[in-house]
């Protein structure tokens, strides 16, 4: 799937959003296809509050939105996204005296799923998608975290939405659990669109076509994850000890240091990561623009 | 793991449907969800167990009233059925904050409004079980030998309407305050009001305002002269709910024409039906109450078994058996010739103010009010409106007693004193097993002496504890060796000048001293 030949799913353009005196999102635009998009971005830098406007929980206070071809902004559209939304909020809140089967049927219940067969039909392949067939009769609070996680994510897939917004499913997740997770995702984003917010730029490198990069409520990157990691192309080289001056420095596991920032001549350039494209992002002040 | 998404279910996964079909699967959902909750079962089990107990353990009274049973339990549905429904259903309402779960929610396609709706409807399963309940119980009450009056479907509906009222203020309060602890507090409220009412602690017309009006007098009457405004109520009522419910989907966001239409008609039902509460009783009911009083005869179906005739209210005359039962128990002990003399024993009814009031209160005023209802048909025996209790057994044993020993009608409450006391005390205790129960149970909470008689009556006496220790004494010997006694020494046992003493030593039973002078009762009878 080329960009340009992809139908955008979500667009947005100026949104600014303030909490107050905060502004959470500033003047941000982007546009989302088919496929897995990842939204990086270190704490703080809006990722919640961009999710909830997509996600219709949220209006913006200024800006456009379309979201799979409807505006949020007015009731109709707003009921026609929710038709076709998942939504998985960073803390999904459980009832725990619920089975797994009993919330992810009132949730579909909420998506006005209303044929009981077909629904419970439906809440059975979910559970099954996310790897709960077997506990879909154990209480919520009985479950383990890597559990409710994924009774949540097979709450936001009932109804099979087109677009899932995933706000960091994975915090919290053992390593295996996380593996998991990705493998659900990877799949899901096969045919419908997923944005999934994280700041885990392996993450992004796993599962994401394409990757937004929010600082400071406003968007730094917009590109591939590709492009993200070739932001740091020339920036990264090795060296025996310790570079003061560099954006970081850290040693890996040959012994040597890997740094990023500014190399000195005749540094021992490396190939970049994502995580290296995100740190010059990040760590460096808004006057690069993206690698679009 | 993820086998089920290698493909998109999508031409086969269920779409979303339309709102209505959404509460109404919702509703479901809650109301299956309400019915399991434990304050709805503590509930259930609080109304219904005490009931089944006294059934299992033979304590229930198989002579209900059925036009006092039908609206007796209001209270007792409004604390344990009401307080079930309003809790669970404000819980229902609140778990999505309480579970911090409305970031969810809010994203999904079913608004606040209707999920209101929903909570609303979850109710209803409640609802109709309680109607259920209600409406077995009182058949089983009618289907008793002894069941007497009718119910008023209006009282019975209250139950239930008092479930949905509750249920919808559960999930109104949901709606405005954001915590549990309201809702306990609204129904410990409502059931200080209720009874605060009922005793008269509050203006009397205030108890006509809130859901349940527990009534004074208790004394049952025939369905003829009740005057509780059980339609009007019961349409007061039905208007609440409605406007809770209304009020609740209005604070979940609800806006439309339908829904102010709906509310002017709601509030114009309550405030109407509120005030058609306070008209004057019916000139029927009026009617019906003075001939009640002046003339029962005329509303009464009389029968006669032997000497004695048996004169019940229409729907009553299921007891007259039971009132025989007694009175040939007291008419067996004696001899034959005090036995034979003609009895009627009258059904009676209360309608007297100052005496349900207790406002009659001096040896003159009961002696006045005791003329007045003697006055109506002299020489007939009172039996009230309630009866399988033992204590009203005991009762009419007592006044039957009295006649037969004194030749006279019963007196204004006085003190029976001397052999006349203990032999009235014996007779009565030894008519029949129910009438032995009836006066060990009064005999153990009173003080001073054992009354006999209704005391919303204006009719009855009292027999000192010194007579009633003779005749407790008597009634623990084989009551044919006593009659036979009795029979031996009736004349003298009969004189109004024999002693509580000198009975004790015809009847050879201990008599207790008589109590310094400053503690004993004026046997001015």
């Amino acid at each position: 799937m080329t960009v340009a030949a992809a139908t955008s799913v979500v667009h947005a353009s100026g949104l600014t959003l303030r909490y107050g005196r905060t502004a959470a999102l500033t003047d941000v635009s982007f546009t989302l296809y088919d496929g897995v998009t990842g939204l990086l971005g270190p704490n703080g830098a809006g990722k919640t509050t961009l999710l909830r406007i997509v996600a219709t929980a949220l209006p913006p206070d200024q800006g456009t939105l379309s979201v799979l071809g409807n505006d949020p902004r007015t009731p109709a559209g707003r009921l026609a996204v929710r038709r076709r939304l998942g939504y998985l909020p960073q803390d999904p809140g459980f009832h725990p005296g619920f089975t797994a089967f009993e919330f992810v049927d009132y949730v579909a219940i909420l998506k006005e799923l209303t044929d009981r067969r077909a629904r419970h039909q439906e809440v059975s392949r979910v559970l099954d998608a996310v790897g709960l067939s077997g506990q879909r009769g154990r209480r919520i609070r009985a479950l383990s975290g890597g559990m409710r996680q994924r009774v949540a994510l097979a709450a936001a897939l009932a109804g099979d939405p087109d677009l899932l917004v995933l706000d960091e499913p994975t915090v919290g997740l053992d390593p295996e659990q996380r593996l998991r997770f990705r493998e659900v995702i990877a799949e899901l984003g096969e045919g419908r669109s997923v944005l999934l917010s994280t700041h885990q730029t392996e993450e992004v490198m796993a599962l994401c076509q394409r990757v937004v990069v929010l600082d400071g409520g406003t968007v730094r990157f917009e590109g591939t994850p590709a492009d993200l990691a070739a932001h740091a192309r020339g920036r990264v080289w090795t060296s025996g000890a310790r570079v003061a001056g560099a954006l970081a420095s850290w040693r890996a596991g040959d012994g040597r240091y890997r740094n990023v920032g500014d190399p000195p001549a005749g540094a021992e350039l490396l190939e970049p990561t994502v995580e290296d494209g995100y740190l010059m992002l990040v760590d460096t002040p808004a006057r690069e623009e993206t690698g679009r | 793991m993820t086998a089920a998404l290698a493909e998109r279910p999508a031409p086969t996964a269920p779409r979303p449907g339309d709102p209505r079909r959404a509460m109404l699967a919702l509703a479901r959902t809650e109301g299956v969800r309400l019915l399991r909750h434990p304050a709805v079962i503590a509930g259930l089990l609080l109304f219904t167990g005490p009931e089944i107990y006294r059934w299992l353990t033979g304590r229930a009274n198989r002579f209900p009233v059925l036009s006092d049973e039908d609206w007796s339990t209001q209270f007792l549905a409004l604390l344990v059925l009401g307080g079930g429904a309003l809790i669970a259903a404000n819980l229902a309402a609140l778990r999505a904050d309480r579970h911090a779960t409305t970031g969810l929610y809010d994203t999904l396609v079913l608004p606040p409004a209707w999920r209101t709706g929903a909570f609303l409807l979850a109710v209803l399963p409640f609802t109709v079980l309680v109607a259920v309940l209600t409406a077995t119980r009182i058949a089983l009450l009618a289907a008793l030998p002894g069941s007497a009056g009718r119910p008023d479907p209006a009282e019975l509906a209250l139950h239930p309407a008092v479930v949905l009222l509750f249920g919808a203020a559960g999930v109104l309060l949901a709606g405005l305050v954001r915590t549990v602890i309201v809702a306990p507090l609204l129904l410990l409220a409502a059931a200080v009001a209720v009874y605060a009412a009922g005793l008269s602690s509050l203006p009397g017309h205030v108890r006509w305002l809130l859901p349940v009006a527990l009534e004074q007098p208790p004394m049952p009457v025939p369905v003829a002269l009740t005057s509780r405004p059980s339609g009007r109520h019961l349409a007061y009522v039905a208007g609440l709910i409605a406007l809770v419910a209304l009020a609740a989907l209005v604070a979940a966001g609800a806006r439309n024409r339908r829904l102010v239409m709906a509310g002017a008609a709601a509030l114009s039902v309550t405030a109407g039906a509120g005030a058609a509460q306070y008209l004057p009783v019916s000139d029927a009911v009026r009617d019906a109450r003075a001939t009640a009083a002046e003339r029962p005869a005329e509303m009464q179906d009389c029968r006669s078994i032997g000497s004695v005739t048996y004169c019940a209210f229409g729907g009553f005359e299921p007891w007259t058996g039971g009132w025989d039962a007694v009175v040939r128990g007291v008419l067996r002990a004696v001899p034959a010739e005090a036995a034979g003399q003609p009895f009627v024993i009258r059904q009676r009814v209360s309608t007297d103010d100052r005496m349900l009031d207790g406002r009659v209160v001096t040896a003159e005023e009961q002696a006045a009010a005791a003329a007045e209802w003697q006055r109506i048909e002299p020489g007939a025996v009172t039996v009230g409106t309630r009866w399988g209790d033992g204590r009203s057994e005991m009762s009419l044993a007592g006044l039957v007693a009295y006649q037969v020993v004194t030749h006279e009608s019963a007196p204004a409450h006085i003190p029976v004193c001397g052999a006349r006391g203990v032999l009235v005390a014996w007779l009565a205790g030894q008519a029949t097993p129910a009438t032995a129960a009836g006066l060990r149970a009064v005999d153990a909470t009173s003080w001073g002496g054992v009354p006999f008689g209704d005391m919303q009556f204006p009719v009855g006496f009292s027999v000192p504890d010194r007579e009633m220790a003779a005749a407790s004494a008597l009634l623990r010997r084989p009551p044919g060796d006593v009659a036979t006694t009795v029979a031996r020494s009736w004349a003298e046992l009969t004189a109004a000048g024999t002693s509580a003493d000198r009975a004790g030593e015809l009847l050879g039973v201990p008599v207790p001293p008589l109590p310094p002078v400053e503690e004993r009762t004026r046997c001015d009878g």
